[in-house]
């Protein structure tokens, strides 16, 4: 059996709420999910819950896959939630607001506690993929952990080809100079 | 994920810039590639694995009562909405009936008031004139048997009987009116 129609057929365990076929799928997409999600949070933590997150959103939405690129769907279920977080991020800063001078002092403690983290060391790409505007970084990232093709890509956050290959090409040129 | 596999990166960018600046693109792309599998992301844990296939677990199990209860709760929805329509078809197309009689109100010819009233005098005027005339009666009767102011004994009598009968039939004249 070969690996396309494994995954149909994982899919399809998934659809009837086989829980050993969602194992599966867990064991296939989680290192890319979670690299996506790491690389674009640039937190371990954030990356836990929204790979959670991810895959019990899954379980619910897995009904509507129509049987096209099952990786350009999931992509774009991990993109949503990515957006969902950051929308929530968002309207939690703006509470935040409101508690500073409290929460700037666990801010720092926390920072404290982290830096004693050995698995918390932030790696030099990671700096420098925040030098990079959001939406770029997100369709270098999305190429490499989705592994799509760009008209996939295109397709899938409905935009012209053009853009997106202008966009990554803008990217990946800064993104380079930036590593040296 | 196959399409990725047959893309030409330069030919695409050739598309959309001159040969030497989609060569350049093209490059670009596979450097940054180089760079993203030079410093891999940290991957989930095992741990964090395992939490997540047993929430879907979870998740799984809750979907499963949903479905088991849906069926259920469709019926009674569907049971609901045919008992209604049922009961309003019912009487939208029941038969008309007999108009309902009226409730018929009885007025009194003699007054609530009289009847009701303790004092009957003040109910009624042609009452209290014969009750008046009666008290007149009584006194000359009571004159007459003591002798009193009346020369001639018979010829008060006969008055009397005279007045009494005046009484009498005036009053029946003004019951008939």
């Amino acid at each position: 059996m070969d690996a396309h129609s494994e995954l149909e057929e994982i899919i399809a365990g998934c659809q009837q709420g086989d829980a050993e076929s969602f194992s599966q799928l867990v064991d296939l997409y989680s290192r890319r999910c979670y690299g996506y999600f790491y690389r674009m949070s640039g937190s371990r933590a954030v990356s836990n819950d929204l790979l959670s997150e991810l895959f019990v959103k899954l379980v619910e939405k897995i009904g509507t896959f129509k049987g096209d690129s099952f990786d350009s769907w999931l992509f774009k279920v991990t993109s949503n939630v990515f957006h969902d977080y950051l929308r929530r991020k968002y309207r939690d800063s703006k509470v935040i607001e409101s508690r500073k001078e409290e929460l700037e002092e666990r801010l720092r403690q926390e920072q404290r506690q982290k830096s004693r983290n050995v698995n918390e060391q932030t790696d030099k790409l990671e700096e420098k993929l925040k030098h990079l505007d959001e939406q770029t970084r997100e369709l270098i990232l999305l190429r490499f952990y989705s592994e799509l093709s760009f008209k996939e890509i295109a397709e899938m956050r409905g935009e012209p080809i053009g853009t997106v290959m202008s966009k990554v090409h803008r990217g990946v040129k800064r993104l380079r100079e930036l590593m040296g | 994920m196959a399409e990725r596999k047959d893309e030409n990166v330069r030919e695409l960018f050739e598309n959309f810039f001159g040969p030497k600046q989609a060569k350049q693109a093209a490059e670009d792309i596979r450097r940054v590639e180089q760079i993203l599998e030079e410093n891999p992301a940290p991957e989930p844990s095992e741990e964090l694995c395992w939490q997540i296939k047993e929430r879907i677990c979870r998740s799984l199990e809750k979907r499963n009562v949903r479905r088991y209860w849906m069926p259920a709760y469709r019926a009674v929805a569907v049971a609901a909405v045919i008992i209604f329509v049922f009961v309003v078809s019912v009487e939208l197309f029941k038969k008309p009936t007999l108009p309902r009689e009226e409730p018929r109100i009885y007025a009194a010819a003699i007054p609530a008031a009289v009847w009701d009233g303790s004092n009957i005098m003040e109910d009624d005027a042609e009452l209290s004139v014969l009750y008046a005339e009666i008290e007149q009666v009584e006194d000359d009767f009571l004159a007459v048997q003591l002798d009193q102011g009346y020369g001639n004994g018979k010829d008060s009598v006969t008055e009397l009987e005279l007045e009494l009968m005046d009484i009498d039939s005036e009053f029946w004249e003004r019951i008939e009116i």
